[in-house]
């Protein structure tokens, strides 16, 4: 359960040192979804990189004496968000939606919540199985979605979140009778499944927290 | 304590109603540990009703006046929790989808393991246990939505036996399994006897269970009867004689983006007005994903496909809609009006069409006196031929069926073949994507198998269905004897 990577966000020049951290990280089996992620990222990055470029200098908030080009400036934002998108591709593409539920409840937050969660969860792919539902059986009965400028576009869209909405109060009925017969309540201690800190966990989790402090230290508070 | 008649799963003279009209009257049975039960009726009989009732859902938190007595192993199920009666009766409901809880096959199995507060030795040597006995071991770690309907449809199965319950209740659990899936489900049911469990089951057809089942009940639809077909003279007139090519699949070749192989592989067809094609084959063939080349909700990824002569690839499926309709399987999720008759006019509200074929359809499939109702009050059976009103208020040139047979009651299957007939005569075209081979044989001209995506063999009714080694090899449902003679007639020889 190595799902601590999304507190981690270089500030400095060190996100470079991070990158290649994390380049490492991903030559794990999940690569193909990072790579097709980042590709899918790469006009986003030129994107920044140009604009933090150019803009910076010119920007309506503050005026530089410089002026002008700033492609250190450029080429520092553009790593930075190709660090936080890096990272958190990893993030999704390492770690199943019962995993994060499980290192939710292994850091003893109320099962309540947990719980919920993980419904929540499940219940999405239910609720994206519904809205294609819905919008197939509209469209074969000759509604137009995609027609239109933006504001008519979006306003065609109305008859197929109503419907939506309503299943989903229809299933979360459902769901309550289903939960009954299964005897479920709130009080049972839960531990089957939850799974413990392994020692590659806290080691890591631990190493990332003292680069966080340390970064904090010299950085906001000056001290090293 | 156990005074009455001990051990079993004991009903007597039970009538349960919501309003008005009884839904369940004056039914008993009883079921014994290691026994299995079967109560037949059709769709909107009650089915689901009885099995709220047997866990005391009725009258505990579904309102109904309910008559009569449910005794689990001597104790009245209505006056004791749901929480004590779930431990005796575990219940797979119709809609089981609802009843998976967790994210992967295993959390879900733990769920009730934990609900019950059990220790971790036991959770695990039960879930050991139910992991090998369903066939789930390789699923283990899989996500709920990785698996197929009839793979979830043996989780839920799974998730309710392995609380060790005596009894076991199923409503309708073959509804939407094909053929494979009912073997399967045969022997799970063995299975369960043999372990000494009670098992009833409520199915609107017993076809491929009999040899499990001990007793069998039969309950009668409430009062609500389907109108005859035959003695009405048909009102819509054709409007395009057929016997051309209607629909054409030049070399189509699809697959959904992101995977990497092809749900479809250079599919050729053919079909004139005024037929009607039937499609077989296992779950998930592409049976689907084929028909829904036919009003462009997918366009093939190579190749094209022809609608009255018309590129699907040019025209949205709101524009195809005017010429071809097109019937859902899982009805629960494509219906999305709030009453029937908003359901039904839905089409024709955005063809611009008129509402005299709404009416002439919902009279033909019996729900002209249900228009004012919400959908959500229908049984199964019920939405499933409202869907098809629906298509058939549009007045199409092609109609597309998405496995409109599961979980059909005789009856109905019977007047959807006869409703197929008469749009064959008016020179439609029809294209019905089923498991039921009694049906295929009574509706259609011509039977397509398809499998991994391709077509893997087509003929007449009779060349297909009375070929077994056609019939194993593809997994299809054998023909009753019944509709075998009747096919056999007209076999030429």
């Amino acid at each position: 359960m190595v799902a601590l990577a999304f507190i981690f966000r270089g500030f400095v020049e060190l996100a470079c040192l991070a990158a290649v951290a994390l380049i490492v990280s991903f030559l794990g089996a999940w690569r193909n979804t990072v790579l097709k992620g980042l590709k899918a990222m790469a006009p986003l990055l030129v994107v920044a990189f140009i604009l933090w470029s150019f803009t910076y200098g010119w920007s309506i908030f503050r005026s530089y004496e410089g002026g002008g080009a700033n492609f250190q400036l450029g080429a520092f934002m553009a790593l930075r968000l190709f660090v936080i998108i890096l990272v958190s591709l990893n993030f999704i593409a390492m770690i199943k939606p019962s995993e994060l539920v499980r290192a939710l409840a292994s850091f003893k937050l109320p099962y309540k919540a947990v719980f919920i969660m993980g419904l929540t969860l499940r219940h999405l792919y239910t609720i994206a199985d519904d809205y294609k539902a819905v919008k197939e059986a509209q469209t074969s009965r000759g509604l137009e979605l995609d027609k239109g400028g933006l504001h008519a576009r979006i306003k065609n869209y109305i008859p197929v979140l109503i419907p939506l909405f309503i299943k989903s109060i229809e299933n979360a009925e459902k769901l309550t009778l289903a939960m009954e017969l299964r005897s479920f309540s709130f009080d049972q201690r839960r531990s089957y499944l939850r799974g413990r800190l392994k020692a590659i966990d806290i080691a890591i989790i631990s190493a990332f927290s003292i680069a966080l402090a340390l970064t904090i230290l010299r950085y906001w508070v000056g001290a090293i | 304590m156990e005074a009455l008649n001990g051990i079993g799963l004991e009903v007597a003279g039970l009538s349960c109603r919501y309003e008005r009209d009884w839904v369940i009257k004056n039914l008993s049975f009883s079921v014994k540990p290691g026994e299995a039960l079967a109560v037949v009726g059709p769709s909107g009989s009650g089915k689901t009703t009885l099995a709220y009732c047997l866990t005391g859902i009725i009258p505990q938190k579904i309102e109904a006046e309910v008559r009569g007595r449910i005794l689990v192993d001597g104790r009245d199920v209505s006056n004791s929790p749901i929480r004590e009666n779930a431990k005796l009766i575990g219940v797979v409901l119709q809609n089981y989808e609802m009843q998976i809880f967790g994210l992967t096959v295993e959390e879900d199995l733990v769920f009730g393991l934990e609900n019950l507060g059990l220790d971790e030795v036991e959770i695990s040597s039960r879930l050991e246990w139910a992991l090998e006995t369903f066939g789930l071991r390789k699923y283990r770690s899989y996500h709920v939505h990785e698996l197929s309907g009839g793979l979830r449809q043996r989780l839920a199965i799974a998730s309710s036996v392995i609380t060790a319950p005596k009894y076991l209740v199923m409503d309708d659990p073959t509804a939407n399994l094909d053929w494979r899936g009912i073997v399967e489900l045969r022997k799970t049911l063995q299975r369960l006897k043999e372990e000494g469990k009670g098992l009833t089951l409520m199915v609107r057809r017993l076809k491929g269970l009999e040899p499990v089942i001990d007793k069998i009940i039969e309950i009668k639809a409430n009062n609500r009867s389907i109108s005859n077909l035959s003695s009405q003279e048909p009102e819509l007139q054709a409007s395009k004689p057929g016997a051309e090519i209607s629909l054409r699949f030049e070399g189509v070749w699809f697959r959904y983006s992101g995977d990497r192989d092809y749900a479809l592989r250079d599919i050729w067809l053919n079909i004139e007005g005024g037929k009607c094609i039937a499609l077989m084959g296992p779950n998930g063939s592409g049976k689907t994903t084929l028909v829904k080349h036919v009003n462009g909700l997918l366009k093939p990824t190579k190749g094209r496909v022809l609608v009255l002569g018309k590129d699907t690839r040019n025209y949205s499926p709101a524009q195809l809609a005017k010429h071809v309709a097109f019937v859902f399987q899982d009805p629960d999720k494509h219906i999305v009006c709030e009453t029937v008759w908003e359901e039904v006019t839905f089409g024709p509200r955005n063809l611009g069409l008129g509402y005299e074929y709404a009416e002439e359809a919902l009279r033909i499939l019996g729900l002209l006196d249900r228009k004012e109702d919400p959908p959500y009050l229908l049984s199964t059976g019920e939405k499933i031929r409202l869907s098809m009103a629906g298509a058939l208020a549009m007045n199409p040139e092609i109609l597309v069926l998405d496995e409109p047979t599961t979980g059909q009651d005789e009856e109905t299957l019977s007047i959807m073949a006869s409703m197929i007939k008469r749009l064959k005569s008016m020179g439609r075209t029809i294209v019905v994507v089923t498991h039921d081979s009694d049906f295929a044989a009574a509706a259609s001209d011509e039977i397509i198998v398809v499998r991994d995506g391709a077509l893997a063999a087509r003929g007449k009714p009779e060349e297909i269905l009375l070929n077994n080694s056609l019939i194993e090899e593809f997994e299809l449902e054998p023909l009753s004897s019944k509709s075998r003679g009747s096919v056999e007639v007209m076999a030429p020889g």
